[in-house]
């Protein structure tokens, strides 16, 4: 299932997936899986990711 | 100790040290900067079992039925080495297509040099030792090794750009 949520918030802070994914240190490819719903992130990359995007966890990751 | 058996054994040890070397002054400058995330942990996981499963079938039909047929023209020995070498290739293409080779962070064009290199320098001495055919009396030649060598890394290369070609084409991807 695609994680709009995620993708909204990082448009919502004007980061590509690039930066997204030099901010987590991550591949480009991993965001666009998560964002895709390809690919579940650990609880660490998921709280990596929240961190960069300013959200917590039940706004990004609980449906 | 002849003078050839001396020169090949300076040669690997100053192969060794160089590399050696190279190792710790990465670590020590450079830790931290190159790394695989978890996704692609998991990834490079998969591959190293779908490897190691082409390897047992390779060797499974090799043993079974292509051993009788093929021991004229095709030593033993380099089917070992052959099925390790498609086993890696697999794997390398594997990760590739699952953009799993590279490290976070790290320079595609050195590694696109060094296999070019490596593709290049193998299909060089192949093609000078064309003469001394796959088999010689039982054994693996340097002809055939540096053909499955040549190839090999070919093939790599070839699954490089198709995946860099792919990207390209799908890159409106990135932003959906």
């Amino acid at each position: 299932m695609k994680n709009l949520k995620m993708k909204a918030a990082r448009a919502g802070k004007d980061l590509s997936q690039q930066q997204l994914a030099d901010l987590c240190e991550v591949s480009r490819q991993t965001i666009n899986a998560i964002e895709k719903g390809d690919y579940n992130p650990t609880i660490s990359l998921c709280i990596a990711i929240c961190k960069a995007l300013d959200k917590t966890l039940d706004e990004l990751f609980w449906e | 100790m002849s003078s050839y058996s001396l020169g090949v054994l300076v040669g690997l040890a100053v192969t060794f040290a160089i590399l050696l070397i190279s190792f710790f002054l990465r670590k020590k400058y450079h830790a931290g900067e190159e790394h695989y995330d978890e996704r692609q942990i998991l990834i490079r996981g998969k591959g190293y079992k779908i490897s190691f499963m082409t390897v047992v079938v390779i060797n499974a039909f090799y043993s079974f039925f292509f051993y009788g047929i093929t021991k004229e023209f095709v030593s033993p020995q380099f089917v070992v080495l052959a099925s390790a070498y498609i086993g890696i290739v697999v794997y390398t293409l594997y990760c590739i297509f699952n953009d799993a080779y590279l490290q976070v962070g790290q320079n595609a064009k050195t590694w696109i040099i060094v296999l070019l290199i490596v593709t290049i320098s193998n299909a060089y001495c192949a093609i000078v030792s064309l003469d001394r055919g796959f088999n010689d009396a039982g054994f693996a030649t340097s002809f055939s090794f540096n053909t499955l060598f040549a190839v090999s890394f070919a093939v790599v290369l070839a699954g490089i750009a198709i995946k860099y070609f792919l990207d390209k084409r799908g890159s409106a991807d990135e932003e959906s």
